[in-house]
């Protein structure tokens, strides 16, 4: 599909000096942004933060009052949203899609913008929607209807279309929202792989903070409508960030397995002074 | 690819033909020719197919060319192109705004032609001064459009389009049916009776109004044909949709404009007929299957409803009984058995 290019090589999506507001209320305000080629980039930060908005913002689903957007060096409000679509996917959060659409039909969908009147469906579409239902592992699924699958398969089914858009860049607006754990990690698995295996580059608003740093090459954290850090997740964790960004007294460690910064919350109930400070350390003393 | 659907290719041209909607519209329409034969074989005495099918092709005596030409035929034609042109009406801002429960009944259309039709026929408006029975059509095209622009107007800015339409709609509808009530309440007894007449449906022999409907029909079948695919891909969700490329606001906004200069120029031609650009999408669906009201399966349905409804009106009820108080009988239940149907396969 596509070529794999090397992380940081070049800037796929900038925004420069954006500003958005609903209403009079900015919630962005002249933010500056660098997205590198061919790396996963997660947005994270607090509730109302603006991650959101600024990953629609980017997708061009908001219009921006102030500021441009820039796909690869092009103004986006300058490009038609059909080219748009051939070279940035964006999936929206929770997804419907209508009743008794089968997933075949769904992963079609994204030969959208490679479409026309007089070009409905050719072989390069067929090829593509049978390449992207075999790379999400739903081709035993293809005929089954959208709505009976899991909520894991149902997402890698709407990852799927994107997938048939045949993008080099991927916008996934909060991908494991309403997943359990063990879904949400088949979803990232699978926006990993597009990455991995396909040079894709993939920018996506998620909000677990760990699953944020196993899965992500860079961080951006949002902090009232403006950029707070950015780079690498280990750079950027801090338990500082936590505190000033998220207003969350935690310790950080390291992810066993991942070896990528894992955050520990504090929380009253073991907060310094209580009855069970100390709880931890005394556990690990007992069980090491 | 998926079963039902064929796929021709040459060279660099392709396309898709889903099997099921083909054939069901074919034979829709088929149905629809033969209801339309019948309709004007029908009457105050019944006249021989055969006959029917003489003069339609050209031949017949004079006395029975004028009979089926010029008083039956234009009556039969008007009802089915203006239920085909409601039809498709419906089918299109259902699939615009991704909701079976929308038709432009809801966008105040019906009601903004009544206020025209009942103005013309209780206050003595004439439009341009024309004579009655030009202003009659034009007062409830201009009535109709001018509504649904108000209820656009009014709806704009908001993120969730669709339904703001649909409640703004309802808004608009309530105060132009107060509006109506008024006007009938101050007009003389003869002229209230004949502006409720026209609001129960009103099949007149007028063959000037057949190239009106026969070119709304015409405009809406071509736009929706070229948006058929885009169309589609909405049925993903307005941000799914903009997500692979579908510009989301032009493309509602025409659909929705194309939908209600059909219903405005069917209403004009037939009076309100309630229920069709409702009704008639949702059955073309269950029949042909399908994210979304199949277009010529919708006009096919339409055509019929209201065919069939006019010919049990002027047979069965000698006249008594509008065709439009049929169509609303026939309608309202047909919906609330969809209605019920939907919510039992949801659950």
């Amino acid at each position: 599909m596509t070529e794999t290019t090397a992380i940081g090589s070049e800037v796929e999506l900038a925004a420069e000096q954006l500003t958005v507001g609903y209403g009079a209320r900015a919630v962005l305000s002249a933010l500056d942004l660098q997205i590198r080629g061919g790396a996963i980039t997660a947005i994270i930060g607090p509730n109302g933060c603006g991650k959101s908005t600024l990953l629609r913002t980017l997708g061009r689903l908001l219009k921006p009052s102030d500021g441009t957007v820039l796909l690869r060096g092009d103004a986006i409000t300058s490009l038609r949203i059909r080219d748009i679509a051939q070279r940035m996917a964006l999936l929206p959060q929770g997804p419907m899609a209508p009743e008794g659409m089968t997933v075949q039909e769904l992963v079609a969908r994204g030969r959208h913008p490679h479409q026309s009147f007089f070009r409905q469906w050719s072989a390069e579409d067929a090829d593509k929607v049978r390449a992207a239902l075999e790379l999400t592992g739903l081709t035993d699924l293809a005929d089954r209807d959208v709505a009976t699958l899991s909520g894991g398969q149902r997402q890698r089914a709407w990852i799927a279309m994107t997938l048939a858009q045949d993008t080099d860049l991927l916008l996934l607006d909060e991908p494991t929202t309403y997943l359990d754990i063990s879904h949400s990690v088949e979803v990232l698995d699978l926006v990993e792989r597009l990455h991995a295996d396909l040079g894709r580059t993939v920018v996506m608003v998620i909000h677990d903070l760990n699953l944020a740093a196993r899965y992500a090459d860079e961080l951006v954290v949002m902090h009232d409508g403006q950029v707070a850090a950015q780079g690498p997740p280990d750079e950027v964790i801090t338990e500082q960030l936590l505190a000033d960004v998220f207003d969350l007294e935690a310790r950080l460690i390291v992810d066993p397995v991942a070896g990528s910064p894992l955050v520990i919350p504090v929380g009253q109930r073991y907060a310094q002074g209580s009855d069970r400070a100390g709880t931890g350390r005394n556990q690990a003393q007992k069980l090491g | 690819m998926t079963a039902g659907v064929v796929v021709l290719r040459a060279g660099s041209l392709s396309t898709r033909l889903r099997i099921r909607p083909m054939v069901v519209s074919g034979l829709l329409l088929a149905c629809a020719a033969g209801l339309f034969l019948v309709a004007i074989c029908a009457g105050s005495t019944w006249v021989e197919p055969a006959k029917v099918i003489d003069v339609l092709g050209g031949g017949g005596t004079r006395a029975g060319r004028f009979q089926i030409l010029e008083l039956r035929m234009p009556r039969v034609a008007i009802g089915a192109l203006a239920g085909a042109a409601l039809g498709l009406s419906g089918a299109l801002m259902q699939s615009a705004v991704r909701n079976p429960l929308a038709s432009p009944d809801l966008l105040g259309i019906t009601s903004g032609a009544s206020v025209g039709a009942v103005g013309v026929y209780v206050l003595g408006w004439r439009v341009f001064g024309a004579p009655l029975s030009v202003s009659l059509p034009l007062a409830a095209l201009i009535g109709g459009l001018a509504a649904a622009a108000l209820v656009f107007v009014i709806s704009r800015g908001g993120p969730v389009l669709g339904l703001r339409l649909i409640l703004v709609g309802i808004g608009v509808g309530a105060a132009l049916r107060g509006l109506i009530y008024a006007m009938l309440v101050i007009g003389g007894e003869f002229d209230v009776q004949k502006a409720q007449v026209w609001m129960t449906g009103d099949l007149s022999t007028e063959s000037a109004r057949i190239p009106l409907l026969l070119a709304a029909i015409a405009l809406t079948l071509a736009l929706g044909g070229g948006l058929s695919r885009s169309l589609s891909s909405l049925q993903l969700g307005q941000e799914a949709a903009h997500g692979i490329g579908v510009p989301v606001e032009r493309l509602m906004l025409a659909t929705l404009a194309c939908s209600v200069l059909a219903a405005s120029v069917a209403v004009c031609a037939a009076g309100p007929l309630g229920f069709v650009a409702l009704v008639s999408p949702q059955v073309a669906r269950l029949m042909a299957g399908g994210h979304r009201p199949p277009l010529i399966c919708s006009a096919a349905c339409g055509a019929l409803l209201v065919l069939a409804a006019d010919l049990v009106a002027r047979t069965l009820f000698e006249g008594f009984v509008s065709v439009g108080v049929l169509t609303a009988l026939v309608g309202g239940p047909v919906l609330i058995g969809l209605l019920l149907s939907g919510m039992r396969s949801r659950t």
